[in-house]
C-alpha cells in the first residue's frame, strides 16, 4: 500500500495504455451516468465485472489488484453494513435483531437495532456502483500520463487552476501514501504509538500530528512543481495547444457510447412513466419486460 | 576605445521582500553576467541565492506576491514585462529535487512538455526531444518510465526538459545536492559541454563548491541578501578568508596551494606541479593506516577486502546485524543481501555508496522504518525491539519528524512519551542540546516554519534529547553549508564521546574522511568495504565501482609524495615539515 509505484501511472503497451485519454475519460463519464441510472443488480454486477476485466486487459500488477480489492471490499462491507442497519424505506424485512427494543437504555433509545434484508440488497447495489467507479478511476490513473489528462481537460475548457489542482492531486497522492507510513514510523521511533488505541481524542492527536508534516511537505512540493511547470511555459496565460487528432475508431466508439447512453436514458424515462402509470405503450410489452430485468 | 560586452543578465539595484516579511531576502543587488559565462552563485544557507535565481525567469515577481524593487533584465528584456511562460524560452530553470519537478510518466513526455506549451508541431517536437536527450546523455531512455531512472538521470532529465526550449540562460538551484558523486559528475559534465559547445550561459547555485568551482568561470558570493563579492574564479581562489567566514568550502587542492603559497588550482596535476615548483617534496613511506587490526578484519569471498577497524575495549557492539536481507514484495531482486554489520559504542561511522546501493534501505531497517525479509538486528546483544530510546533516526527530510506546535514541545516529545516524567519538560539537557545546535531562542517557534537547516537541527535535538544508544542520520549534510555541518558534527562528536554510536549516510567524501572513524561502503545491496577512511579511500577500483571518488586531498597527496592524507591540513603539514629547509623557491625544479 505504501509503495508509491503502486499508485503512480506507469507507461505500458496494452490497448488501454495506448487508448487516447479523451476516450478513457468519456468511457468513465458514460459508465458513471449509466451506473447511476441502472438499478438492476444483474446489470450492475456485469458493469462491475467489465471494469475488473479492463484491469486484466491493462495488466495491472498484483500489488494494484491488492489495492483495488482492499478498497472494493471495504466499500462493500461499509455499504452493506450501514444499509442493513439503517435502511429506512418500506417495505423492509427484519432478518435478525441485534438489540431488542426492550433492552434497558440503548434498546429504548434506539427502538431496537435490526438487520433488514432490503437494506443488505440495497447496500450491495450501492457497493457495486462505488466499486465500479473506483475500479475505473484507478484504471484511468494507472494507465494515463497526468500530463495528457491535464491537456485534455484544458482542451475541454476546464479552468487552469482546477486542472492543475487535479493533476497535483494525482501526482502527489501516491507520495502522500508513502510518506504517511514514514511519519507514522517516525512517531513510533520517538515513543509515540499512533494506533495504540482508537479513542477519539487519541485519533485526533494522531491525525493532527501526522497531517502537519505531510501537509507541510506537500505544500513545499506543490510549490516546486508549480514553479517547475510554469518555468516550462505552462500557466494561466497559456493558450492550450491543439489536441492531437482523435483516432477515428475511438471517436466513433465514443459517439456510439453516447448514443447508447442516450438510449438508456430514454428507456429509463419510458420505464418510469410506465411504472407510475403515466404512459404505456402496449406494443412495448416485451421491451418493458427486458427493462425490468436489466434496468 | 569602448569595450563591447555581450551582457545577457543584469540585476540593477534589485531588492525583494517576501509577503508578510519585513526584512528583504535580497537587498540591493547589482550584477552583470555576460553571454557564455558559467557563474557559480554561492553563500551560506538562507542568504538569498535561490530567491535571486527565481528572478531570472520572472517567478519573482509574477508568482511570488512579494515586493520587487529594481530591474532584472535578460538580453535587454525586463522580467516584469513578460510572463513566466514567455520567459521560459529565454531562461531554463532546474530545481533541487528531481522528484518534485518531474511531471510525466515517460522521459519523452517530460521533455516534450515545454515544446507542447510553445505550440510546436509534433514532428519538430520529436526532433527537439531527441536533441535534448542526446545532449544530456539520455538518448537510450526515450521511452523509459521516469520512475526507472536513477537520481542523477532524473536530474539530467529535468535539465533536458528545459533545454528543449533552447534557452539562452540555464539557472540551476542546487542541482547536485541530492546526487551521489557519480551522478553529480555526470550532470556537471553535461553542463560543461552545454556551456562550451553551445555557449549557453549557466548560473548555478550550489554548496558543493569542490564539484562546481573547477568548471565555472565566474563566482558570486552572497551574504544576508546582499551580493558580497563577484569576480573570476582565479580571483576567488585568492580570497580564502571570504569563503571561510561565510561557511563555504573551497576545494581541497585550492586550500592546500594557498596555504603553501603557490598558485591555486582545482586540478590535481596543476596543483602538484605548482607545489613541486616551489617545494622539494620527499616521497613518503608506504601509507600507514592508523588503527589496530582486530578480529573483524577479514577477506570476503568475492575478493573485496574488509579493512582494519578500531579495536574496542568493549567487545559488545551496540548494534549488530546478521545476514540482513531485504526485498520489496513483488520485486525480482533483493535490495540488501546478507548484510553483516557491527557498530560499537563511541563509533562515528559514515555509510557511503551510490544512489540505489542500499544504504538508505539499511538505515531504514536499522531504524525500524522497514522490516527485514531475513536476518536479525541486535541492540546490545538483544533482539531489536524498536523502542524509542534504543535507536534514534534523523530522516533526510526533517519535515516528517516535526509534528508538534513548538520547538520546545518537539524536543521534549520523546521524553514525555517514554513516561520519563521527571525528565520531561525543558531540562538542562534539552537546553544544552538546543544551545549547541543553535536553536536556542526559538523554543516557541512553529518547527515547520523554520528554515531547512533549522528544521534539521530541531529534528536532531528532538532525537538526541532522549539519549538513544544508536543514532542514525540519513544525509544530514545535504544542502548545508560547511559552517552548519561543523556545528552538527560538533554535537555528534560530543554524543559519541559519551558512548553513543553514530551511523550517517553521506555522499560527501570530504566530510566522511574528515569526521568519520570508519567508512562503510555499500554497492548493489552488499557491504563492499568496511574500514577506516584512509584505507577505504585508497581502494580506487572499489571506489570507482561504487560511484565514489577519494577526497581531493588524498589524490593530491598520493600524486605529490605517495601519501594518503585525508585533510588539506595533513598535506600542508607534510609538505612544510618534510621540506623544512628545503624550500626551493618559485623557480626550483622538483627533486625526488
Amino acid at each position: 500500500m505504501y509503495n508509491r509505484d503502486v499508485w503512480e501511472a506507469t507507461p505500458g503497451e496494452t490497448l488501454l495504455h495506448n487508448t487516447d485519454v479523451r476516450t478513457k475519460i468519456l468511457i468513465l463519464l458514460v459508465l458513471a451516468v449509466t451506473i447511476l441510472l441502472v438499478d438492476s443488480p444483474r446489470s450492475l454486477f456485469l458493469l462491475f465485472c467489465l471494469s475488473l476485466s479492463l484491469h486484466v486487459a491493462a495488466r495491472s500488477s498484483f500489488e494494484r489488484w491488492q489495492v483495488l480489492m482492499v478498497f472494493v471490499l471495504f466499500g462493500i462491507w461499509g455499504s452493506m453494513t450501514s444499509q442493513a442497519l439503517f435502511y429506512a424505506r418500506e417495505p423492509r424485512t427484519v432478518i435478525a435483531c441485534l438489540l431488542p427494543p426492550g433492552t434497558p437504555g440503548l434498546g429504548a433509545l434506539t427502538g431496537g437495532v435490526y438487520i433488514y434484508r432490503e437494506g443488505l440488497e440495497y447496500g450491495a447495489i450501492q457497493a457495486l456502483r462505488s466499486g465500479t467507479m473506483l475500479a475505473l478511476g484507478l484504471l484511468l490513473n494507472w494507465t494515463t500520463d497526468p500530463r495528457q489528462i491535464l491537456r485534455s481537460l484544458l482542451g475541454w475548457k476546464l479552468p487552469y487552476e482546477l486542472g492543475f489542482m487535479l493533476i497535483t492531486g494525482l501526482r502527489f497522492l501516491p507520495v502522500i501514501f508513502q510518506e504517511t507510513a514514514v511519519v507514522l514510523v517516525a512517531q513510533r521511533l520517538r515513543g509515540y504509538e499512533p494506533l495504540r488505541t482508537f479513542w477519539p481524542r487519541r485519533l485526533l492527536q494522531t491525525a493532527r500530528q501526522t497531517l502537519f508534516p505531510i501537509l507541510a511537505r506537500t505544500l513545499r512540493r506543490a510549490a516546486t512543481l508549480a514553479a517547475s511547470v510554469e518555468s516550462r511555459g505552462f500557466g494561466r496565460g497559456l493558450i492550450p495547444p491543439p489536441l492531437p487528432q482523435w483516432p477515428r475508431g475511438e471517436s466513433w466508439f465514443c459517439r456510439s457510447l453516447i448514443i447508447a447512453l442516450a438510449g438508456v436514458i430514454f428507456l429509463k424515462v419510458m420505464d418510469s412513466l410506465q411504472f407510475n402509470g403515466l404512459f404505456y405503450l402496449p406494443a412495448w410489452r416485451g421491451i418493458y419486460d427486458v427493462m425490468k430485468v436489466w434496468l | 576605445m569602448i569595450e563591447i560586452k555581450n551582457e545577457i543578465v543584469a540585476f540593477d539595484g534589485v531588492s525583494f521582500t517576501y509577503k508578510h516579511r519585513s526584512i528583504p531576502s535580497v537587498d540591493n543587488v547589482n550584477m552583470r553576467v555576460d553571454a557564455g559565462e558559467f557563474l557559480l552563485l554561492t553563500g551560506a544557507t538562507g542568504c538569498g541565492k535561490s530567491t535571486l535565481l527565481k528572478m531570472l525567469n520572472g517567478l519573482i515577481p509574477h508568482e511570488s506576491g512579494g515586493c520587487l524593487k529594481g530591474e532584472v533584465t535578460i538580453d535587454g528584456v525586463s522580467t516584469r514585462d513578460l510572463p513566466v511562460a514567455a520567459m521560459s524560452r529565454m531562461v531554463g530553470m532546474v530545481f533541487q529535487n528531481p522528484d518534485d519537478q518531474v511531471f510525466s510518466t515517460t522521459v519523452f513526455a517530460e521533455v516534450a512538455f515545454v515544446l507542447e506549451n510553445m505550440g510546436m508541431e509534433q514532428e519538430k517536437i520529436e526532433q527537439r526531444v531527441a536533441e535534448s536527450l542526446r545532449l544530456t546523455g539520455l538518448s537510450d531512455k526515450t521511452k523509459a518510465s521516469v520512475h526507472s531512472l536513477s537520481g542523477g538521470q532524473k536530474q539530467r532529465l529535468a535539465l533536458a526538459a528545459v533545454l528543449a526550449a533552447r534557452p539562452q540562460v540555464l539557472a540551476l538551484d542546487e542541482p547536485i545536492s541530492q546526487l551521489d558523486p557519480q551522478g553529480a559528475a555526470e550532470l556537471m559534465q553535461v553542463l560543461q559541454r552545454l556551456n562550451a559547445d553551445l555557449g549557453i550561459t549557466i548560473i548555478i547555485v550550489e554548496h558543493r563548491l569542490h564539484e562546481v568551482l573547477p568548471l565555472c568561470s565566474k563566482v558570486a558570493i552572497m551574504a544576508s541578501g546582499s551580493l558580497l563579492w563577484q569576480g573570476d574564479r582565479e580571483e576567488a581562489y585568492r580570497c580564502p578568508e571570504l569563503f571561510n567566514t561565510h561557511g563555504l568550502r573551497l576545494p581541497q587542492p585550492v586550500t592546500i596551494c594557498q596555504q603553501l603559497g603557490v598558485t591555486p588550482s582545482t586540478d590535481i596535476k596543476e596543483a602538484v606541479a605548482a607545489i613541486q615548483q616551489c617545494y622539494m617534496v620527499p616521497r613518503s613511506q608506504p601509507p600507514i593506516i592508523s588503527g589496530i587490526p582486530c578480529e573483524l578484519a577479514h577477506k570476503r569471498k568475492d575478493g573485496w577486502k574488509i579493512g582494519m577497524v578500531k579495536a574496542y575495549d568493549i567487545k559488545l557492539p551496540s548494534l549488530r546485524t546478521r545476514h540482513l536481507t531485504f526485498q520489496y514484495d513483488g520485486t525480482a531482486q533483493p535490495l540488501l543481501t546478507g548484510v553483516d554489520f557491527s557498530l560499537y559504542p563511541g563509533e562515528f561511522v559514515a555509510l557511503m555508496g551510490s544512489n540505489g546501493a542500499g544504504k538508505s534501505t539499511l538505515l531504514h531497517l536499522l531504524g525500524g522504518l522497514l522490516k527485514p525479509k531475513a536476518g536479525s538486528i541486535e541492540i546490545w546483544g538483544r533482539k531489536h525491539t524498536y523502542t524509542a530510546n534504543e535507536v534514534g533516526v534523523v530522516l533526510q527530510n526533517p519535515d516528517f519528524m516535526l509534528f508538534n506546535s513548538t520547538v520546545q514541545e518537539e524536543v521534549t516529545f520523546a521524553l514525555q512519551q517514554q513516561g520519563r516524567l521527571a525528565q520531561a519538560g525543558w531540562t538542562e539537557h534539552c537546553q544544552d542540546i538546543s544551545q549547541r545546535l543553535g536553536i536556542n531562542g526559538m523554543e516557541k517557534e512553529f518547527p515547520l516554519a523554520l528554515s531547512r537547516g533549522q528544521r534539521l537541527r530541531v529534528a536532531l535535538a528532538a532525537v538526541l534529547a532522549s539519549r538513544p544508544s544508536v543514532l542514525l542520520l540519513d544525509e544530514p549534510t545535504t544542502g548545508q553549508d560547511i559552517g552548519h555541518i561543523e556545528d552538527i558534527v560538533g554535537v555528534l562528536q560530543a554524543y559519541a564521546a559519551q558512548g553513543g554510536s553514530i551511523v550517517f549516510c553521506t555522499h560527501d567524501t570530504e566530510v566522511a574522511a574528515r569526521f568519520a572513524d570508519r567508512v562503510v561502503v555499500m554497492g548493489a545491496g552488499e557491504i563492499v568495504a568496511d574500514a577506516n577512511p584512509a584505507s577505504v579511500f585508497q581502494d580506487d577500483a572499489m571506489l570507482a565501482a561504487c560511484g565514489l571518488k577519494a577526497p581531493a586531498a588524498m589524490l593530491l597527496s598520493r600524486a605529490l609524495y605517495g601519501g594518503a592524507a585525508l585533510r588539506a591540513e595533513e598535506v600542508v603539514s607534510y609538505v612544510q615539515q618534510g621540506c623544512l629547509g628545503s624550500y626551493a623557491g618559485r623557480n626550483a625544479v622538483a627533486q625526488h
